[in-house]
């Protein structure tokens, strides 16, 4: 134990600040877990929502992107997945604390206080919140690819003739049987009765 | 000199605080990583034995800044005395500053 430096009177606005740090300092475990469980609840249905137009896109969809994009799409939802978990756990960490065995020594005691718990639960919380914020930007970004990479493909079609050739390129228009193509070689107009069949395709090959 | 019949009063003075911080003493606990500076004493006006904990950081609030060196803490008499008039406020109602170094 150690003597203060000195004392002296202190103000009445003092006294009042005192009484506020005391209270707050009372309070804040028990404030903290209610604002954790408000949180908690908030970000696992934000995440939720957003989950679901993930899952809208069924397997088939995503089986039609192209190779470097579909791998783009697993990673951005392995990490929109593993930082909901991580961001879930933290914040119903902080919400409802984790039992704690301790021994009965003061030092112990001192260091699990309710104040350092409180400002452990706060600190997680605000880790959970930024955790939610990256696993929503990485289904953003999953979504993205999904969509875009689609919208890619859209306009490439490979068409099967009935002499056994095939053309394959961007779909220009069909308009009186006549089929238009931009392809590798230049635009191409087939007569739709000379076509076996049409089909979409993800990137044409070489010299279609 | 004081004894626990003293009336409730919010009242502060230097003597108060001179007599306090020549009578208290403090530790920070934990001492590695302080939460609390706790201040243990007799009440200057009252002579109660009382301990004073003074949280470092509260969630949601801070304590207000400091000299660079020196944290003063305002104090307010915490003993386990009745005193006519509190009211249901622990303490004599006495109050006062003390100042600390900083914990390191």
């Amino acid at each position: 134990m150690t003597k203060p430096l000195g004392g002296g009177a202190a103000t009445p606005a003092q006294r009042q600040h005192a009484r506020d740090v005391l209270a707050a300092s009372a309070d804040q475990l028990t404030n903290v877990r209610a604002a954790a469980g408000r949180w908690q609840a908030g970000l696992a249905g934000l995440t939720g929502t957003i989950a679901i137009f993930g899952l809208v896109r069924g397997r088939d969809d995503v089986a039609g992107l192209p190779g470097g994009w579909g791998v783009a799409y697993g990673i951005c939802l392995a990490l929109a997945v593993g930082f909901a978990v991580a961001g879930g756990v933290l914040a119903m960490r902080s919400a409802f604390g984790l039992p704690r065995v301790l021994r009965t020594s003061a030092a112990d005691l001192t260091r699990w206080s309710d104040a350092g718990e409180a400002r452990r639960s706060a600190a997680l919380l605000r880790v959970a919140v930024w955790l939610t914020v990256l696993s929503i930007g990485s289904l953003a970004a999953a979504l993205g690819i999904a969509w875009y990479a689609s919208s890619q493909n859209a306009t490439d079609v490979l068409v099967h003739e009935r002499s056994g050739g095939e053309d394959c390129g961007k779909l220009v228009r069909l308009s009186n049987g006549i089929l238009v193509l931009d392809t590798d070689t230049g635009r191409r107009r087939l007569s739709v009765d000379s076509l076996d069949g049409i089909a979409g395709t993800n990137s044409c090959p070489a010299g279609g | 000199m004081a004894d626990s019949c003293q009336p409730y009063d919010e009242i502060t003075s230097q003597e108060f605080g001179e007599l306090a911080a020549d009578e208290f003493s403090y530790r920070f606990e934990p001492a590695d990583e302080p939460d609390d500076v706790v201040f243990t004493g007799r009440c200057p006006r009252c002579r109660g034995e009382m301990t004073y904990v003074w949280p470092l950081i509260v969630v949601r609030r801070t304590v207000a800044a400091a000299p660079p060196d020196e944290l003063e803490v305002p104090v307010i008499c915490r003993c386990t005395r009745e005193h006519p008039g509190a009211d249901g406020e622990p303490g004599c109602g006495a109050y006062w500053n003390l100042r600390v170094p900083r914990p390191q």
